[in-house]
Order: C-alpha cells, then structure tokens, then sequence
C-alpha cells in the first residue's frame, strides 16, 4: 500500500539501527584491520600508513549509513518525505553508529588484551622515526602515550560524532531525494 | 503573450546549514598546512577528524604548504565542488534538470569512480592526483545539482 504525505508516518528507528549498524561496523572493522596490517609493518616515519584497511576499499564509506538508512525506511514502507527527515535519520544514524563503534572497540579489547598497547607502542616508534622539530616529536609522543585515556577517548569519540554526523547527514538528504522523493 | 518567473527558496535554514557545515569540511580538509602548521603530525585535529573517513595516504593527496592535506585528492575534490556547487545552486536550478537526468549524472559520477579506482587497484591504469580530483569534482558537483531543486525552484508564469 502506497503511503503518501500522510500526517503520521511508521518509526525510522528500524531503519536508523541498521544504518547505524552498518557504519559501525565499517567504521570499526576498518579501524582493527588496519591496525593489525599497520603492525605488519615497520615504523617508517611517514604521517600515515599505507597498510591502513580504508586505503584498500576507498573512502566515504563511514557515509553509507545514512543513504542505506533511509532506502530502507522508504522502500520498507512506500512513503515519501522530505529532504529534512532524510537529514535527521541520517544525523541519528551518526549518533548511534558512534555509540556502537566504540562498544564494538571495547569488546575487541576484551578479545585481544595487547592489540591497544600494541598500536600505541607502534605509533611512538613511529613518531620517533618522523622528521619533526624536538618539541613537536616531544608534543606527539606525549599525546600517544595518553591515547588510551578516557579523555583522548572522548576527543576521539567526539570527531568521529562530529565527522560522521556530517558526512551522514548529507548523505541522508541525498538518500531522501533519491528514495524518498514524490519526483 | 508574456512570461514572469518567480524564485522560490525552500529549506533555507537547511541550506544554510549546510553551506556551513560543508564548509567547515572543506577547512578541515585541507589540513594543518592551510594554517602553516609546521608542527604537523598524526595528532593534528585535522588528521583526526577524518580518519574515519578517508584513507589519508601521503601518496595520494596533495599538500598545502609543504603539509599533507587531512584528505586524499578524490575527497578534497568530492567536498570542494560539493560547496561550489551549493554557492551557485541558485544558478544551476535555473538550468531546470529533469529528475531522471540528475540521477542519471550522480549514478555515472559513482560508477565513474569506482572504476577509476578498481581499475588502479587491479593495476589496469595508474591515476593520478588530478585524475582523482577530477573525478571526485564530478561527483560533489553531481551531489549538488541533485538537490538544487530541495532548495531553489524557478517558477514560470502567464
């Protein structure tokens, strides 16, 4: 049955989920994948690794959420909406998918016990290697020294909130304007 | 017999939002070295915001004084003209764009560069810096036309 412009809509949350699951996933599986190819390595010196996972499968997929959330909230359903709701699944596929993300990181800590100590000792050989002057090389391993605390968690969480929350929020709209739309 | 065309804005705090936001991407994109950073590293903010995002290979992104940008090249295209093409939505709207036409152009753009990157990684070609920009233009300008209509229409009239 065809629903349109009617005042009351089904609950996005279903949809919202899985989006957020899926980014999560991506979002996380990248990360420990990488990881573990970056500790295949050794430290070169260089800004970024060339064995990180996201250099293999692209970029942008953290966005996919939001697109992939509300194809199915309209084909699920067979309604049409506006462009705005679109950006708000898409903001609430962000929101979510961090939360998850960083359970999914601490249940992977709880597998593997060493692999956070490991990427931080890896990541100061690193910057010890790199051409830096004295005190910025002293600035960053200093801060890679305090990566596990829960402050830098929290600053990490928080971009990742704020750079997914973007990237899902267009990638929403367009979801809409493509799924969604009475065009 | 004449015409009058009326401009219509809708969603204007959703559009101005997004300038905004995509603006701030564009900022972040660039990297420390659009603030002279010399003290650049992995810990820079701006690195850090899109590491869930982007490759960031040094191999393939451009830098901006001497610093790697916090985006690969395709990326810093793809937010680039995204922005361009929201500053000027008010003119491609003018152009009136069938429906069909403007997913027909964001599928391609797609489809454009994953095999542009497919046929890199299977070895195929090698592409280059501009190549990705290029390509990566061609899909955020494909982003912005297809919501031009969302935000500016241009209504004919007897």
């Amino acid at each position: 049955m065809e629903m349109e412009n009617e005042q009351v809509q089904p609950s996005y949350w279903n949809s919202v989920l899985i989006g957020s699951l899926i980014t999560a996933l991506i979002v996380t599986l990248s990360s420990i994948i990488g990881g573990y190819m970056m500790l295949g390595t050794e430290p070169s010196g260089a800004i970024f690794n060339s064995a990180q996972l996201l250099g293999t499968i692209g970029c942008l997929f953290g966005a996919v959420g939001g697109l992939y959330a509300n194809w199915h909230y309209a084909k699920e359903y067979k309604i049409n909406y506006k462009i705005g709701k679109g950006a708000l699944i898409g903001l609430l596929v962000a929101v979510v998918a961090t939360v998850l993300s960083l359970i999914m990181g601490q249940i992977w800590e709880l597998i593997d016990p060493s692999y956070a100590d490991a990427i931080i000792d890896w990541s100061i050989q690193n910057a010890e290697a790199m051409q830096l002057p004295p005190e910025a090389k002293e600035a960053t391993i200093e801060s890679l020294e305090n990566a596990d605390s829960w402050v830098n968690r929290g600053i990490q969480a928080g971009t990742t909130l704020l750079a997914l929350g973007v990237l899902n929020v267009i990638s929403g709209l367009i979801g809409a304007k493509v799924f969604a739309s009475e065009e | 017999m004449g015409y009058s065309e009326t401009y219509q804005v809708h969603n204007k705090w959703l559009y101005f939002g997004l300038i905004a936001s995509v603006s701030l991407l564009v900022i972040i994109g660039l990297g420390p070295g659009l603030f002279a950073d010399v003290q650049a590293s992995p810990i820079s903010w701006q690195y850090l915001f899109f590491n869930v995002l982007c490759h960031q290979e040094t191999a393939r992104s451009f830098t901006l004084n001497g610093i790697q940008m916090a985006v690969c090249a395709r990326c810093i295209g793809i937010y680039g003209t995204f922005l361009v093409g929201l500053m000027v939505m008010p003119l491609i709207s003018v152009l009136n764009f069938s429906f069909k036409a403007e997913k027909n152009w964001l599928i391609s753009a797609i489809i454009l560069n994953l095999a542009d990157i497919i046929g890199n990684y299977l070895g195929f070609w090698t592409n280059t810096h501009i190549s990705r920009l290029v390509l990566g233009s061609v899909f955020g300008l494909s982003l912005a036309i297809i919501l031009s209509k969302e935000f500016f229409t241009l209504n004919k009239s007897e």
